[in-house]
């Protein structure tokens, strides 16, 4: 089922689409929000917020964007409240390379240091692309600028990222 | 196409997010044209290193405090099995407290034995 469908029954309070909508979205707008804020106990508290308003707000989603833009810019307007510290309990991202003995996470520790090396709206367009699945008109609509501006971020954290990387 | 159009386009086919028009497109002038060939290899390279890194997942429990807020579904159901005479249980996450309640399974029956 598409996913415009399943925000349309999540707005008649279909639990059954919305666990569906949560599978689909939870662990991209994490990697998302993880990249924007580089704090996991944090991020996990965009996620939990993005689905609340998800669930609230189903009922106004218009469809006149794609249901993916709509979910990532709720995330945005999470993170960035976090951020400015306007959310409940807010506190200081911490920037952290904690142990992890799981197979694949040298490399993971090497992305994530490499992705640092990139301004904060580069790496957003990498995450949302190549985490989240969305092409850049939709992360031109996420970010709220022109699609010509999300190609030149992405074609210079390319660039910086096989520099970094060693491509 | 141009070399420009193309190589703003490349990372976005590495990642699997160009529209197929756009891709058809990219991929006719890449044939022809042995730098944009470069290009992709080295955006395809970095696609392989992106998807390689163990992408941070959320931990198993998080979708309990959504549902919490949410929908109130039962969040936990164990099956105990004969031994015990077939008792189900099921944790109930609902915007007020955690609700468990216990169930006997008789012939396909669901039979309330405890709820706390």
């Amino acid at each position: 089922m598409d996913d415009r469908k399943l925000v349309a029954e999540v707005a008649d309070g279909d639990a059954r689409a919305f666990r569906e909508l949560y599978n689909r979205y939870a662990d991209r707008v994490f990697r998302y929000a993880l990249s924007l804020l580089r704090d996991r106990h944090l991020a996990e508290e965009v996620v939990q917020e993005t689905m609340v308003a998800l669930w609230k707000g189903a009922g106004r989603f218009e469809g006149r964007s794609l249901v993916s833009t709509w979910i990532f810019g709720i995330a945005r307007h999470q993170a960035f409240r976090l951020l400015r510290g306007e959310a409940k309990g807010a506190r200081e991202p911490e920037v952290r390379d904690e142990p992890d003995p799981a197979p694949g996470a040298e490399l993971a520790v090497r992305v994530r240091r490499a992705l640092d090396k990139l301004p904060p709206e580069q790496r957003e367009v990498v995450v949302l692309a190549f985490y989240g699945g969305l092409s850049y008109a939709e992360i031109a609509q996420v970010q709220g600028v022109p699609e010509g501006t999300v190609k030149s971020r992405m074609f210079h954290a390319k660039k910086k990222l096989a520099e970094v990387l060693r491509l | 196409m141009t070399c420009d159009e193309a190589r703003t386009h490349i990372p976005f086919y590495a990642a699997q997010t160009l529209s197929e028009d756009e891709g058809n497109a990219l991929v006719a002038h890449m044939a022809g044209c042995p730098p944009c060939q470069a290009e992709l290899v080295e955006a395809l390279k970095l696609a392989h290193v992106l998807r390689r890194a163990r992408a941070p997942r959320l931990p198993p429990g998080a979708w309990l405090p959504v549902a919490a807020r949410t929908v109130g579904l039962p969040v936990l159901a164990l099956n105990v099995g004969p031994a015990l005479g077939g008792v189900q249980i099921e944790v109930q996450a609902s915007p007020g407290r955690p609700r468990i309640t216990g169930n006997l399974a008789v012939l396909g029956q669901k039979i309330p034995i405890m709820g706390i």
